[in-house]
């Protein structure tokens, strides 16, 4: 099948078999590796994209079906070299990644509660928080720095509110 | 990739959508794919063809009806449904269930039809359907019909219908959900939902039980003792037939009829409370 999807911005076109996961297009079509696949069956959260605005995980989406909408991946959030985003540079701060192997999807998840807490003006409480991290598994952290995390990220975009 | 042969299409419109189904062998209509995906990875489902109606509009929103009720367009996301206003203050079981499901990632993609037609395991919108007295609106090949949401869990959707839409009496706050999930996949080990109305209760389970049920017996027992504390509803539990509980993995039917009662029980205070 002819698919167009827009990935970080830009336009790409290509065919894809009509079987084929979003996941697999992202990294072995498109050379976008920070998109992890830890089981390859919707529990660990390794594999979580923006798709139009909303985290999903890629590993459960057919390329064919997000046809048409816009894409993040990890590699969209920064360009490379550039610097980190506000959750990225408060997880390294608190200690919130370790081997890295979930960070890039703990990244795309979170930032999806980071930004509607901007958009709301509120900060999200801890079981908040935690329950948003349901479907993201973590070997290394505990968990605990991660929260940490979330909790400065939200701190920091809402001093930046104040002082803006 | 999903091995099998298949094909992929996205109809423009509830009636081409329609007409693709019945006119294809295998044709399998698709919305979030949180079940049918996994499903057709693993070959417990063979579908040849995958209809797309995720962005179908006729299938999306929710909107309050001439009649009092919540339409909820059979492709709303759950996160939607788990976080709309009208949903929360009037059909609160109804969100709480959507909630409960799974993560956000699951909710983001996953849709209200699907959960409550996902096959093999017991997910949790069928039961606070069902508590909340809904209907669903069915479209296919002889035109439109509703059935009761329980009509639906007992006999699914008819082949080469699609669910269009679920209708939801819009009551108000006495309502609520309980779930016990599985540690591992979220699915519930034991969901129920209740709605206090005019009439009295209505409780439906699922997980401890071989599909969604209303217990109406349960009901009767409740409205005879007039006494919801938690004694009398785990006594109303317990008069039920062992054989209505299913064991499943690590559970006994004992266990399952007590964890129902305890669910209903605290559904029942936080409705109450709620009322
Ligand atoms: C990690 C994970 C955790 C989960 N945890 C839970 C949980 O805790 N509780 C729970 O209840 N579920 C859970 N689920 C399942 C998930 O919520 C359901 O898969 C989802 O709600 C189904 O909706 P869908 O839109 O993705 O359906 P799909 O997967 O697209 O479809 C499911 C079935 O319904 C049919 N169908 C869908 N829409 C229609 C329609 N409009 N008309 C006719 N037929 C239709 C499809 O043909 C298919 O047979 C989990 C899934 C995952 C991957
Ligand atoms: S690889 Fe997608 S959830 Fe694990
Ligand atoms: S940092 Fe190693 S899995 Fe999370």
């Amino acid at each position: 099948m002819d698919i167009s999807l827009n990935v970080n911005g830009s336009d790409r076109q290509f065919s894809a078999e009509p079987g084929e996961l979003l996941v697999e297009r992202l990294r072995d079509g498109l050379g976008l590796t920070g998109t992890k696949v830890g089981c390859d069956t919707g529990q660990c959260g390794t594999c979580v994209v923006r798709l139009d605005g909303r985290s999903v995980k890629s590993c459960l989406v057919l390329t064919a079906s997000a046809a048409g909408s816009e894409v993040t991946t990890v590699e969209g959030l920064t360009p490379p070299g550039g610097e980190l985003t506000g959750l990225q540079e408060a997880l390294r701060q608190e200690h919130g990644t370790q081997c890295g192997f979930c960070t890039p999807g703990m990244v795309m998840a979170l930032g999806e509660l980071v930004d509607k807490a901007a958009q709301e003006g509120t900060a999200p409480t801890e079981p908040e928080i935690r329950e948003w991290l349901t479907g993201n598994l973590c070997r290394c952290t505990g968990y605990h720095s991660v929260v940490r995390g979330v909790q400065r990220a939200c701190a920091a975009s809402a001093a930046g509110r104040q002082d803006g | 990739m999903i091995l099998t042969e298949l094909d992929y299409v996205r109809p423009a419109g509830l009636d081409e959508a329609l007409a693709l189904l019945a006119g294809t062998r295998g044709a399998r209509v698709l919305a979030g794919g949180q079940s049918l995906l996994p499903d057709l990875r693993s070959g417990a489902d063979t579908a040849r063809l995958l209809i797309d109606v995720r962005r179908l509009a006729e299938l999306r929103g929710i909107t309050r009806t001439g009649t009092g009720e919540l339409r909820i367009g059979a492709a709303t996301p759950l996160a939607d449904l788990a976080a709309d206003p009208e949903v929360l203050a009037r059909a609160p079981e109804l969100a709480a269930a959507a909630r409960a499901n799974g993560d956000p990632q699951v909710r983001n993609l996953g849709t209200a039809g699907g959960n409550l037609l996902a096959a093999g395991r017991p997910t949790d919108l069928p039961v606070a359907a069902i508590a909340a007295g809904a209907r669903v609106e069915l479209a296919g090949p002889g035109g439109r019909r509703t059935a009761t949401a329980e009509e639906l869990a007992a006999a699914g959707a008819p082949p080469g219908s699609i669910l269009t839409a679920l209708l939801v009496p819009a009551t108000g706050p006495a309502a609520a959900f309980e779930k016990t999930a599985d540690r591992a996949t979220r699915y519930p080990v034991c969901a129920a939902a209740v709605r206090i109305t005019a009439d009295g209760v209505r409780v439906a389970v699922t997980g401890a039980t071989a599909r969604a049920l209303r217990l109406r017996d349960v009901e009767r027992r409740l409205a005879a003792g007039g006494d919801h504390s938690t004694e009398a509803v785990l006594a109303a539990f317990r008069a039920e037939p062992r054989s209505l509980f299913v064991p499943g993995p690590g559970t006994s039917a004992e266990y399952l009829g007590h964890l129902a009662g305890v669910l209903t029980a605290r559904a029942l205070a936080r409705a109450a409370a709620s009322a």
